[in-house]
């Protein structure tokens, strides 16, 4: 069930600005609702970048006393991404359609 | 706790993920170790306790492992050569229905092409003991009778046909002649054909573990 929903989850975050591992934690937690170990996050991230989804760059922003990895999504991911979001409406849909049969 | 208790740990934990990541190119390596150490130094500045900081990461060798899979992956289906696609195969063939399935048809299909080899090289010093021996010429009936008479011309039982290497040489006569050369040159090529073609299907069909689903736990919204 869950195949699918790491690429997704993580591809969204990373899609408006560029994000680092503990910020993209934290927005999985937060936002997603998503509690997901730094095991697997950053094997994923590192799966996601070789497979040309997202791409990395080390920066150091004003906030920040040390350097950062921070991951963008590039073009391929964009299109991986909407590919994911189409697939993942439509699969709800229909469940959600499953699960109110009858009820009418 | 002092500062050096605390960070002992760490040190070790990052040791131990450099060790384990040494299979990985020194980029790839140095990227993922950095990466780990400016987290882990993040959050234990943020007050969090670093034993609690490596629980989220697990062992050094698990975590690493995710890494070392990953890098296999995509280095044996970009690859294509055969020494990177065996090497991912048997290393998941413990793990992996699809990498165990592969690697028995690599073992069968290796095994054929081996053989083949081995009785062109036999055949060259002793051309008497690899051949084609049929004991019946194959329009024969069947030799045995079973529960009726039957017109089988041909069976691959023991006694019918003997092809390849056999020591000491049936007694009756061998078809071949030099020809098996050509024919066990053949069946290794076919041999090869179909161990390549295992080790890209089963490299191409290796699915690692659904990232979320070992740690997956939906929170309540607040």
């Amino acid at each position: 069930m869950y195949k699918g929903v790491a690429e997704l989850a993580l591809l969204c975050v990373v899609q408006e600005s560029p994000e680092y591992g503990l910020r993209i934690l934290e927005l999985l937690r937060d936002e997603a609702g998503l509690e997901i170990a730094e095991g697997t996050l950053y094997p994923l991230l590192y799966r996601l970048e070789k497979q040309g989804s997202i791409k990395s760059e080390w920066r150091i922003l004003d906030d920040a006393s040390h350097p950062r990895k921070y991951y963008a999504v590039t073009a391929q991911g964009k299109a991986e991404l909407k590919a994911y979001v189409d697939e993942w409406q439509t699969m709800n849909a229909t469940f959600n359609r499953f699960l109110n049969r009858g009820k009418k | 706790m002092s500062a050096n208790l605390q960070q002992e740990p760490i040190k070790q934990w990052l040791n131990k993920l450099a060790r384990a990541l040494e299979s990985l190119p020194g980029d790839d390596s140095r990227e993922i170790l950095a990466e780990a150490k400016e987290h882990i130094n993040e959050r234990v500045g943020k007050g969090i306790s670093p034993m609690e900081v490596l629980t989220g990461f697990g062992s050094a060798e698990a975590y690493a492992q995710g890494f070392v899979d990953e890098y296999l992956l995509i280095r044996a289906r970009s690859s294509r050569k055969t020494v990177p696609m065996l090497r991912t195969v048997i290393r998941f063939a413990g793990r992996s229905v699809v990498a165990g399935f592969g690697l028995i048809c690599v073992t069968i299909s290796g095994f054929f092409a081996l053989w083949c080899l081995v009785c062109i090289a036999v055949k060259i010093f002793r051309p008497d003991l690899v051949g084609l021996w049929l004991d019946l010429p194959l329009s024969a009936q069947h030799r045995y009778v079973h529960s009726q008479r039957d017109f089988i011309p041909l069976s691959f039982g023991h006694d019918h046909i003997v092809f390849g290497f056999q020591n000491p040489p049936p007694q009756f006569p061998e078809h071949l002649g030099m020809w098996i050369y050509p024919c066990l040159v053949g069946i290794a090529f076919l041999s090869h054909f179909a161990l390549r073609a295992s080790l890209l299907a089963a490299v191409k069909r290796i699915q690692l573990p659904a990232g979320f689903k070992p740690s997956l736990k939906v929170l309540p919204r607040a």
